[in-house]
């Protein structure tokens, strides 16, 4: 694919901006794969590759990289993941019962996505809202303290959302 | 004791992001100060007479560190804020990266006037997009007033920062690992030595400071580094900002002065939720070793946690009351070790993975009295020989549970009807 | 500066900068390791090697452990026991226990460690991690669960090959090493990652499941497949070669393979061996008896003596073969005709070394390339030529070196960071010149020295004849690259030229060469160690032919007639011999009646297939001596089965005069026989003296009592790296500046070596690839399976001008004649220069190659156009 088919002039030339930050070509790897995310919902071989070439690094580096972290999603998903933390404050707190909660509400089990593809469904560990449990994220964005009821509400904001 | 209000005096104003509101209220007159009226030796002895340490959760001597990037004179240098803000339980860093982004960034330039490093980065967990955008902003703000960037107030001094963000990587908290990340690899502990103040961020020198210590360091300018050193416990001083969650009635971020006893900090959250006892606490996050009851009175600083076998960390305090289960407590903060294990060695690649089944096991019922003594010796090895801190750090929860609440354990092995749940539910 | 320290209660004394580990190894304290390895960086994370250090609380592992004063170690205390065993319990946790179906048991670091220091029994009664299997190659095997993340694999891609084709996915204990994309393997296949796995991890997939290792027989030997000479050991059970494993230990490759020498041996077990002796009766080809077959090839031989026979022998032989081979023709043929396909590259770029240098041969040693901080490479990918020469290189890169390269091409050097000049062949001379205007306009070097040599105002004047600006206009080079490449070149103690194909056997190539070494003078780098230069020639033996005499003028070690006469108590023809070219022109000239090819495929290797064709008819008689069926040898009137590599027994002598031993590991296939012996038989057949020999051990004895820089090499091992010629092992053959006599400057006038044409207006590079080597390796299954049929490259800028889409069909047309394959973009080309392997069946070099008088330098590169045609 050549790279006019991959990214538009406005993409490329952010692309460009993000690269020209940093001296170190190594170190714009993560920001690329930040933006090409936000860009494309996920990670796909003809951008990771692209980045890597235009980097200079090595294309696997860039695989590696992109499935170290647990942000980096390499397939497609959902319109807007949603992410319960299942880490310590927030399972006192009753996360299991948000996540069965969660599954029921959507249909789907962990690492699953809806069949109108609106959201997916992940556990992660503390994502640092402990004092607001239990916490999830949806794009970013966190929430809590969460009962299935304000849920109920906040679902129906994203779905509203692009 | 009561709150301070040094590090937070900001946090609660409309706007406190903003430049202006910032420098309304003292904002940015330390770094003038240290750059006018100061030399970098001055400013780094200001920072030893404070014994400020590490507010990360090493405790590294914050002004051993800046002496150490002062003798090598390898150029470039840098200065890497770590906000990578990792340990489950804390969440303290996030008030200032939210609401008093200004301090850090002036915290960041007295330290390369101190060393005299070239350029900063703010490491920022990827999980804090929203501050991340503020700390943009921030620099932004900065740079158009002449506070970062070149020459800054006239002096010598060509310092600015990028804010870098992290993708979900616990173990990038570790400095090694985070600069690996910085460098655009997986996130790696490196063998030390080499420390990074010799060879750090592209093998150059590197100081790696916390959030916390960085948004210190304005203040010890200001103030001067005994008046640092005359707040808490003169063993480890400084005010402190405890992040405290769990069974308290209100969980959030209290600045208090280091060595409050534990038993003060639950009063100042609120005290116990719904007024039930308290049973343990993590006072430094998933990584430290649990306090029960009879330690409630132990102040919360480096020194006295140590002394009692356990560690402050970065003051993630979590609270558990007479409902929580021990067992199950200590599978979750196994599970979040095995998850966030880098992978590199293996004692805790291995070893948690073997750790993680025997304690879900022991959940199911299926658990014998060896198994006890199994987890302890696989807890033995994998703290014996981890290649960086998250393995010798992850046994403790495994370890100091079994310790003090082995009847739990027992009563799961034994397959004693649950009294509690560990969602506080009555079964 | 020394350490001093103390381990298990011993003294040691080492550098500052060594680790426990390496002190420990000196003083013969074995500590077990699975990720450390000698030629990695450190990774610290297996935990093996941990020990005990007093005053520290916890263990420390010796690899990360950098020494200090004083420091007291001890390897063997029950807690080191105790965390050794605990090592080993935590890796069993999630490998599989595969060793019943594991082709690495009974050689596996794991298991011997785990018997050594491990539990018999395990405690874990949890579930393993299943990853599921994938096929991410069809020559490299990844059994992914047995992996033990030691990282090995993937740092041996990375820091030795310096090709990265291999990361670590996910984490934890998820982590899993995989290609790209977790899909196909693309890398240069050459084993590394076999190599250094401790496990049954990575394993070589033609050899799944095929033997168990206590079952099979090693035999050490040396690669036959260029002239890198690297060891390597056969693999093989029941007369049959399984596979190929690496050997450590002296020589040029420490162990390192390229995908031939590695994956290429099973060319041998091709079902198209010729198994037995055939005679053409009645216009066919009968299976015969060696006996009636010796007797017919030197009934008919005989009849043709003096000069209307000849031979051309492959540089794959061994100096035994080619030693018996030309004794064979000059006294039991009394003819001179012998030649070898290399003989050309061999007059060409040989006696310009001797006049300059004093040297038949290259003066220096391929390892020296790894300390040079300068490099030059000139005519050639040495990635390609000489692989194991590229690992020196790749290592120099590595610590710093400036590596500039003048070719028609990037190589894959460039992805170490090289300097790539690209030029048209032809086009080198210029920009070499360039350089030495550089360095005596800005007076890089002192000039003191060399300023009264001959030859020196000459050069003077004319490198300055023409400015940078000009040669940037000729050549299309940054005149600031020219620049850089000088300075870098000069300013470096130790800087080294190589040059290759591309360079030598252009028209005027040996003016190059001498440009080449105007260049190494001026700047005062010949003869020291990591600085001189080095020609770059892939066929294996090539140097062994020149030492052997396989040449019409050159005799054994170029001694003189008088002296051979004498030591082979015999009278040598007096007629001049003819050389490969000379021979087909006389064979279709009709004045040569009788053809002898040992070895060699004329319609691969012999320029303008008509003239091939034409000769080969005209013939009286034609003997095809090979392993397999070729085109030849389907015209032949008696064709006999010759002993492949690890079929046979002998030396070979490499690109730096390493003479090796090559054993055999197997029995000759069918009724095939050793070359040597063929020849001993005929010579007997014609009743001919001096050719009774019953060894190659016997024949090396007589060679080295006749070629004066072997002598002695009868009576020395020339197993584990052989020596380097003249014994007792010679580094670099030319000390400081220039041998005595040869103080001059060759000052070549000319500023390009090759015509532009009209008719003809591209360059086309007939060249090698990484996996092939000349035709043999297309019997290779295992090679084959990488790549297996030729492909035309070329820059989509001349592919735009010449109307030819990527992946289109072309016809290729040069003065002799055409060629029809596919066609692919390349961006590494420079735009004008095609290039086309020239190993398979779909291309026949010599359909393109142009014969005839100056001709004879043109094998590397053909004036050509191209023409799409549609499919």
């Amino acid at each position: 694919m050549s790279v006019q088919e991959l990214f538009s002039d406005a993409e490329l030339k952010s692309i460009q901006e993000i690269a020209s930050r940093y001296e170190e070509p190594g170190s714009a790897l993560m920001p690329l794969l930040h933006y090409v995310q936000q860009i494309r919902g996920y990670l796909g071989e003809d951008e990771m590759a692209f980045i890597a070439d235009f980097l200079g690094i090595t294309r696997v580096r860039a695989y590696e990289v992109a499935t170290y972290y647990t942000l980096y999603y390499t397939k497609p998903r959902g319109r807007h993941t949603i992410q319960v933390c299942r880490n310590l404050s927030c399972t006192l707190a009753g996360a299991e019962g948000i996540v069965d909660f969660l599954k029921k509400e959507l249909e789907i089990e962990v690492g699953g996505t809806t069949a109108d593809g609106m959201f997916s469904l992940v556990e992660v560990e503390c994502i640092g809202s402990c004092d607001k449990a239990p916490a999830i994220m949806i794009d970013g964005d966190h929430h809590g303290p969460v009962t299935p009821e304000s849920l109920r509400e906040i679902l129906n904001t994203y779905r509203g959302k692009p | 004791m009561s709150e301070l209000k040094i590090l937070t005096k900001r946090a609660g104003l409309p706007d406190s992001v903003k430049i202006d509101t910032y420098l309304a209220n003292d904002g940015y007159k330390a770094l003038t100060k240290a750059l006018k009226e100061m030399t970098p030796a001055q400013v780094r002895d200001e920072v030893l007479k404070s014994k400020l340490r590490g507010r990360g959760g090493a405790g590294f001597a914050t002004g051993m560190k800046w002496d150490f990037a002062s003798k090598n004179t390898t150029k470039p240098k840098f200065i890497v804020c770590n906000a990578d803000e990792g340990e489950p339980g804390t969440f303290k860093d996030r008030v200032i990266l939210k609401f008093d982004p200004h301090a850090l960034l002036e915290g960041m330039a007295i330290a390369a006037f101190a060393v005299d490093a070239d350029h900063g980065y703010i490491y920022i967990r990827g999980e804090y997009p929203e501050e991340a955008q503020i700390l943009m902003d921030a620099v932004k703000e900065a740079e158009e007033r002449g506070y970062l960037g070149k020459n800054i107030l006239g002096s010598d001094l060509s310092f600015t920062i990028t804010v870098h963000r992290g993708a979900g990587a616990y173990v990038c908290g570790e400095e090694t690992a985070l600069i690996e990340s910085l460098e655009g690899s997986r996130g790696q502990s490196r063998i030390r030595p080499p420390f990074p103040v010799n060879s750090g961020y592209r093998k150059l020198p590197t100081v790696v400071n916390n959030v916390e210590s960085l948004s210190c360091v304005p203040h010890i300018v200001l103030n001067g580094g005994a008046w640092f050193a005359g707040i808490g416990n003169p063993e480890c001083p400084g005010p402190k900002l405890f992040s405290i969650s769990g069974a308290v009635e209100k969980p959030g971020v209290y600045e208090l002065p280091m060595g409050v006893p534990l038993r003060e900090l639950i009063e100042t959250a609120g005290g116990m939720k719904d007024g039930k006892d308290f049973k343990a606490a993590f006072p430094g996050g998933a990584s430290s070793a649990c306090m029960d009851a009879s330690e409630i009175d132990t102040g919360l600083d480096f020194n006295s946690l140590a002394a009692i076998g356990t560690m402050l960390g970065s003051g993630a305090v979590m609270i558990l009351d007479e409902t929580a289960d021990m067992v199950k407590a200590a599978y979750v903060l196994t599970r979040f070790f095995d998850h966030e294990s880098c992978g590199k060695c293996t004692p805790c690649r291995e070893g948690l993975t073997w750790v993680k089944q025997v304690m879900a096991g022991i959940l199911e019922g299926k658990g014998t009295e060896e198994d006890l003594d199994l987890l302890l010796d696989i807890c033995e090895q994998i703290q014996g020989a981890s290649f960086c801190g998250l393995g010798d750090a992850s046994v403790n929860c495994v370890t100091s549970t079994i310790r003090k609440f082995r009847g739990e354990y027992l009563n799961y092995i034994n397959k004693e009807p649950r009294v509690r749940a560990a969602s506080g539910e009555k079964s | 500066m020394k350490v001093n320290l103390t381990i298990d209660g011993r003294q040691v004394a080492v550098d500052a900068q060594a680790t426990v580990l390496e002190a420990a190894k000196t003083i013969g304290i074995e500590i077990p390791t699975f990720c450390y390895h000698p030629r990695l960086e450190v990774f610290g994370g297996c935990r093996m090697c941990l020990v005990e250090v007093e005053g520290w609380r916890k263990l420390e592992t010796a690899c990360t452990c950098k020494v200090s004063e004083g420091m007291i170690v001890h390897t063997d205390t029950p807690k080191v026991q105790a965390g050794r065993k605990a090592m080993l319990e935590f890796l069993l946790v999630n490998h599989p226990l595969d060793c019943p179906v594991c082709d690495r048991s009974g050689a596996c670091d794991l298991q011997d460690l785990v018997f050594k220091y491990g539990s018999a029994e395990t405690r874990f009664k949890g579930q393993k991690r299943v990853l599921p299997d994938r096929v991410v190659s069809p020559l490299i095997d990844r059994n992914v669960n047995r992996c033990i993340q030691c990282k090995r694999c993937v740092r041996a891609c990375d820091e030795i090959q310096g090709v990265a084709a291999l990361g670590m996915a996910h984490r934890g204990a998820k982590t899993v090493v995989v290609p790209f994309m977790d899909k196909t393997l693309d890398c240069e296949f050459c084993g590394h990652c076999i190599y250094v796995c401790p496990v049954g991890c990575v394993t070589p997939m033609p050899a799944r499941h095929v033997a168990r290792t206590w079952e099979m027989e090693k035999t050490p030997s040396v690669c036959s497949y260029c002239s890198n000479g690297c060891r390597l050991e056969y693999n093989s059970r029941d007369e049959k070669v399984l596979k190929v494993s690496h050997l450590e230990g002296p020589g040029v490759n420490n162990a390192s393979l390229c995908s031939k020498g590695f994956f290429g041996y099973d060319a041998i077990n091709h079902p198209d061996r010729i198994t037995t002796p055939l005679i053409r009766k009645n216009g066919q080809l009968t299976e015969s008896s060696w006996e009636e077959a010796l007797e017919t090839v030197a009934e008919k031989l005989g009849q043709f003596s003096g000069g209307q026979a000849g031979g051309i022998a492959s540089p794959r032989m061994t100096n035994e073969d080619l030693y018996l081979f030309q004794k064979f023709f000059r006294t039991a043929l009394k003819s001179n005709n012998v030649d070898t396909t290399s003989g050309n590259w061999a007059r060409k770029v040989l006696p310009v070394l001797d006049e300059r240098l004093g040297v038949f041969a290259s003066p220096n040693s391929v390892g020296e390339l790894s300390g040079a901080g300068a490099i030059l490479i000139v005519g050639c990918d040495i990635t390609v030529s000489a692989p194991i020469t590229g690992l020196k290189i790749k290592e120099a890169l590595r610590k710093g070196a400036r590596v500039t390269e003048i070719n028609p091409a990037r190589s894959p050097l460039k992805r170490l960071g090289t300097r790539s000049l690209l030029v048209s062949p032809g086009q080198e001379l210029a920009v070499v010149k360039g350089m030495i205007r550089v360095i005596l306009d800005e007076e890089l070097v002192d000039l003191s020295a060399v300023r009264s040599w001959e030859g020196f105002g000459d050069l003077e004047k004319t490198v300055r004849e023409k400015d940078l600006d000009d040669i940037a206009g000729m050549t299309g080079v940054d005149r600031e690259a020219i620049r850089q490449a000088a300075r870098d070149f000069a300013g470096a103690p130790k800087a080294s030229i190589l040059f290759g194909e591309i360079a030598a056997l252009q028209p005027g190539g040996e003016k190059l060469i001498h440009a080449l070494l105007d260049l190494l003078f001026v700047t005062g780098k010949a003869g020291r160690e990591g600085s001189g230069i080095h020609p770059v020639y892939s066929p294996a033996n090539y140097q062994g032919a020149v030492d052997m005499g396989a040449g019409p003028s050159w005799l054994p070690g170029r001694v003189d007639k008088k002296a051979l006469e004498k030591a082979w108590g015999t009278s040598l023809p007096e007629e001049a011999g003819l050389d490969a070219l000379r021979m087909i022109q006389a064979a279709s000239e009709g004045k040569l009646k009788a053809l002898y090819l040992v070895g060699v495929d004329p319609f691969s290797s012999i320029p303008g297939s008509s003239e091939v064709q034409e000769a080969l008819e005209k013939l009286e008689f034609l003997v095809v001596q090979d392993l397999f069926m070729t085109e030849a040898a389907r015209n032949a009137d008696v064709v006999l089965p010759a002993a492949g590599m690890a079929e046979r027994e002998g030396t070979l002598t490499s690109s730096e005069r390493r003479v090796q031993k090559i054993s055999k590991a197997v029995r000759e296939s069918g009724e095939s026989r050793a070359d040597w012996k063929i020849f001993t038989g005929l010579a007997a057949a014609l009743k001919a003296s001096g050719m009774d020999f019953s060894s190659p051990k016997d024949i090396l004895g007589e060679i080295s009592r006749v070629v004066p820089s072997y002598a002695g090499l009868g009576d020395v091992d020339l197993g584990n790296g052989g020596v380097q010629w003249p014994a007792p092992g010679t580094e670099r053959l030319c000390g400081d500046g220039a041998p005595g006599g040869k103080e001059r400057f060759g000052a070549v006038a000319e500023w390009s070596t090759m015509e532009k044409g009209s008719q003809y207006p591209l360059s086309l590079i007939l060249g090698e690839l990484l996996f092939h080597s000349g035709s043999l390796s297309r019997y290779s299954e295992n090679l084959n399976k990488i790549v297996s049929s030729a492909c035309l490259l070329l820059n989509p800028q001349t592919a735009a001008e010449f109307k030819i889409p990527d992946e289109s069909t072309v016809r290729i047309y040069s003065a002799n004649g055409s060629v029809k394959v596919q066609a692919r973009h390349s961006e590494d080309l420079v735009p004008g220069v095609l290039f086309l392997p020239r190993h398979f069946e779909n291309v026949r070099a010599s359909d393109l190659m142009v014969p005839g008088p100056g001709t004879e330098s043109m094998t590397a590169v053909v004036k050509v156009r191209v023409e799409r045609i549609e499919e």
